[in-house]
């Protein structure tokens, strides 16, 4: 019983948490930027009274360079609060990925960019949570989202891309941990819809040389592989702005609209398509389906043909149609 | 033989005469052979006068004197240990012939009835208990009319006499609470007692537990809602408390007053008032715990917040918060023990003098002040000093536990908490009724105030309320 009892109280008193650190000795991190040439170099991005202070460290590996903090910094650099993970475009991403994956004091909720920008820090502005706010928003992959997609063998991952000004509205796609292309505005949409990650998205069309604006109510993707692999849209919407002389009580004006989105979107689709089978680089998982479907890959993505059919319906309850 | 008795008697009055030799108040008189013996201190002059000396008659004295006093209560006495007992009480004791008698002539040496002060409610009766055991034993009687009410008096202290009645509802509490009680109180055998509150170690064995085993009430309604659940009160001469046994923990935590109160209004009280009970306990520690140790269950701005208040205090944030807990214990302690009319400047002097000064010196942060004076309120909440005492030992158990292992302390001593106050047993009952063991019927009349027509099994063999068995 005796034995039993310092068993128990061993287990319950020497397990406990090791990590005791005062508020004050903690650098709490908001952003690390990384660079790498031969070595890694490291931007953090630390929390100091109202500002932002700004430690740089070098270090062949990752965790080199973050341990070197320790002798540029009065504080421990904290990453339990990181709100984003800057990488300049010739990092070898794996080890970033793997590095923040194993690290058991870092959070796993932070965003990944990528960015062609070099001074991008501002002392007056925490640029992490900035990042942080503005991919929340839309809806954009985490750390934990993109890490996932890493570890699946059958795809290749896609991270928001930064480029001047803080413009994030595209993404770069990685084969494996190589940069291969940034994608554009229009098929960083499309990528999105494909993705249900669309959020307060809207499409911009000309109708009789007309503008109107749908906002994206649902999106309901459907992919299936077959012969060819075909990719279908449901799309909810709502018109949010029209020109003045546009009759929108007309049924066919509806219609025609929803025609004009559905052709317009069919045609970005394949070009978006196209460009994945240029690259080679499966951000939607496609080779997946193809395995899941024929429990091997005799063919990848890019050797299949593709049909497209996407359905946009404009939400007309409540509106008076002649 | 009637030779013999008055022998006895004027034998009892050369003892009382050796026995009282230097007790001052002693008064004999003698008025046409009738011997009249009292204590001046405990008497009313006025009913000796009423009772006893204004029917002595002037002429011839009758051989039966006892048939003359009009006093309501005049009892025999046939041992010299009754006379002393009676005397000791304010009896007045009257000797003629061979009869000897005790006439109740005690002065009224309590005040009259006020309103409660540690348990006031705005609603409610307004009464409390006194000093004097039987208007305290007369308010529950007042309340509880019913021959089913009984009263049993022990007589305990060998040099007080201190005089316990024991309150139950035949109908309703458990015999065997009654017999172990009954057992309990017949054992006692000290020098004497002051307070009902001294009683307490001879009725729960509080030595595993902080916790108070059963509950001290100034309020007769209290007393008697106890009563009505099969519990047992028992009053004590010259306290103005009663004890209520048993007692379980989920008890002190809701007054009296919820049961004047519209219930749906009062159930989110009720909840509320759980919450603090054991926010009063854990606060502090939790906060040490995630400023500390899990840093990164805070959210971001929360945390650069709590940091840059903690940037000029030079101590750990354990012994920051172990300085701020034990300066407000001693303010509380001063505020209680200091006359009250000087009771609000100390209060001025502490939250506010001491609290900011303390601040800008730089020995704590602003957010522990604020971390210990929402445990403080929150712990204000109950008016038991017992209870307050349990909660800051455990405050400072968490706390400690905490300063070695964080929120896994936090979690690992809650464990021992629960163990701890579940293993307890007053009277047989477990403490931690009505959660472990769980008996909604008894949640409905405590944690909740919800319709009910049943007593607690625990507490009575008659569960239906309101039926005779």
């Amino acid at each position: 019983m005796k034995k039993i009892l310092v068993l128990l109280i061993s287990i319950f008193l020497l397990t406990g948490c090791s990590d005791y650190t005062e508020l004050e000795n903690l650098g709490i991190t908001s952003s690390l930027f990384v660079e790498y040439d031969t070595d890694y170099k490291i931007t953090a991005e630390i929390y100091k009274d109202d500002e932002m202070e700004y430690l740089k460290a070098r270090g062949s590996t990752i965790s080199e360079a973050i341990h070197n903090f320790n002798f540029e910094s009065k504080n421990d650099i904290y990453l339990s609060h990181l709100n984003a993970i800057i990488l300049s475009e010739d990092v070898p991403i794996e080890e970033v990925l793997y590095y923040f994956l194993r690290n058991p004091n870092s959070n796993n909720n932070f965003y990944v960019v990528v960015t062609d920008q070099e001074d991008f820090y501002d002392e007056e502005e925490n640029i992490g949570l900035m990042i942080n706010n503005i991919l929340d928003r839309s809806n954009r992959n985490d750390f934990f989202v993109i890490m996932r997609d890493y570890l699946n063998k059958n795809k290749d991952i896609a991270i928001p891309f930064m480029s001047k000004d803080f413009n994030l509205d595209t993404i770069a796609t990685y084969k494996k941990d190589k940069l291969i292309n940034n994608l554009n505005k229009e098929k960083t949409f499309i990528y999105s819809l494909l993705t249900d990650k669309t959020s307060e998205e809207t499409l911009k069309i000309n109708y009789e040389d007309k503008d109107v604006v749908v906002s994206i109510d649902n999106i309901k993707t459907d992919i299936k592989v077959d012969k060819n692999i075909q990719i279908k849209l449901d799309i909810d919407a709502t018109i949010l702005e029209k020109d003045e002389n546009l009759d929108t009580f007309e049924a066919k004006t509806i219609t025609d609209i929803e025609k004009k989105i559905n052709g317009s979107l069919e045609n970005d689709l394949k070009k978006f398509i196209n460009t994945l089978k240029v690259d080679e680089t499966d951000i939607l998982g496609l080779n997946t389906l193809i395995n899941n479907k024929y429990k091997k890959i005799d063919k990848t993505f890019d050797k299949y043909n593709y049909d497209f059919k996407v359905s946009l319906s404009i939400n007309k309850k409540g509106q008076l149609l002649k | 033989m009637s030779k013999i008795k008055m022998v006895i008697n004027m034998d009892y009055l050369d003892k009382v005469m050796k026995d009282y030799n230097e007790v001052s108040d002693l008064v004999i008189k003698d008025i046409k052979g009738i011997k009249i013996i009292y204590l001046e201190t405990l008497i009313n002059q006025d009913k000796i006068n009423d009772y006893i000396l204004k029917i002595i008659p002037k002429t011839k004295i009758p051989k039966n004197i006892k048939n003359l006093l009009p006093s309501p209560n005049v009892k025999d006495i046939s041992t010299y240990k009754d006379l002393k007992e009676y005397l000791d009480n304010g009896f007045t004791i009257v000797i003629h012939d061979k009869e000897i008698i005790a006439v109740e002539t005690k002065g009224n040496l309590t005040r009259s009835i006020e309103k409660p002060t540690t348990e006031s409610t705005l609603f409610g009766p307004k009464d409390s208990f006194i000093e004097s055991i039987q208007t305290n034993v007369g308010l529950v009687k007042r309340r509880i009319r019913s021959n089913d009410l009984k009263s049993k008096d022990y007589t305990v202290g060998k040099y007080t006499k201190s005089i316990i009645t024991v309150l139950y509802v035949d109908s309703i509490a458990k015999t065997e609470e009654l017999a172990s009680l009954d057992e309990k109180l017949n054992s006692i055998d000290i020098d004497g007692f002051y307070d009902i509150g001294q009683l307490k170690p001879y009725l729960v064995n509080d030595d595993k537990n902080i916790f108070p085993g059963l509950r001290i009430t100034e309020r007769p309604d209290v007393a008697s809602k106890s009563l009505l659940e099969g519990k047992i009160v028992i009053l004590m001469d010259n306290s103005p408390y009663g004890i209520i046994i048993p007692s379980f923990l989920g008890d002190f935590i809701n007054p009296i007053s919820d049961d004047y109160v519209k219930s749906l209004n009062i159930n989110f009280i009720k909840v509320m008032r759980f919450l603090c009970f054991f926010f009063s306990i854990v606060f502090p520690a939790f906060y040490v715990a995630i400023t500390t140790y899990n840093q990164e269950t805070v959210p971001t701005s929360l945390l650069v917040n709590f940091q840059n208040q903690r940037m000029d205090v030079p101590f750990p944030a354990v012994i920051e918060c172990l300085i701020t807990l034990i300066t407000c214990e001693i303010l509380r302690e001063s505020d209680i023990r200091f006359p009250s009319a000087y009771g609000s400047a100390i209060s001025i002097l502490g939250a506010l003098v001491l609290g900011s000064a303390a601040v800008e010196a730089g020995i704590v942060s602003p957010i522990m002040i604020i971390v210990v004076a929402i445990t403080f309120i929150a712990s204000l909440i109950f008016t038991d000093l017992d209870v307050i005492n349990a909660i800051r030992y455990w405050r400072f158990l968490f706390l400690l536990f905490v300063s070695f292992f964080g929120i896994y302390g936090l979690f690992l001593c809650f464990f021992i908490f629960i163990a701890n106050i579940s293993n307890y047993e007053v009277l047989g009952k477990p403490y931690f009724y009505p959660i472990a063991p769980f008996d909604l019927t008894y949640i409905k009349d405590t944690l909740f105030k919800m319709k009910n027509n049943k007593r607690s099994k625990v507490l009575s063999n008659n569960i239906i309320k309101g039926r005779d068995i």
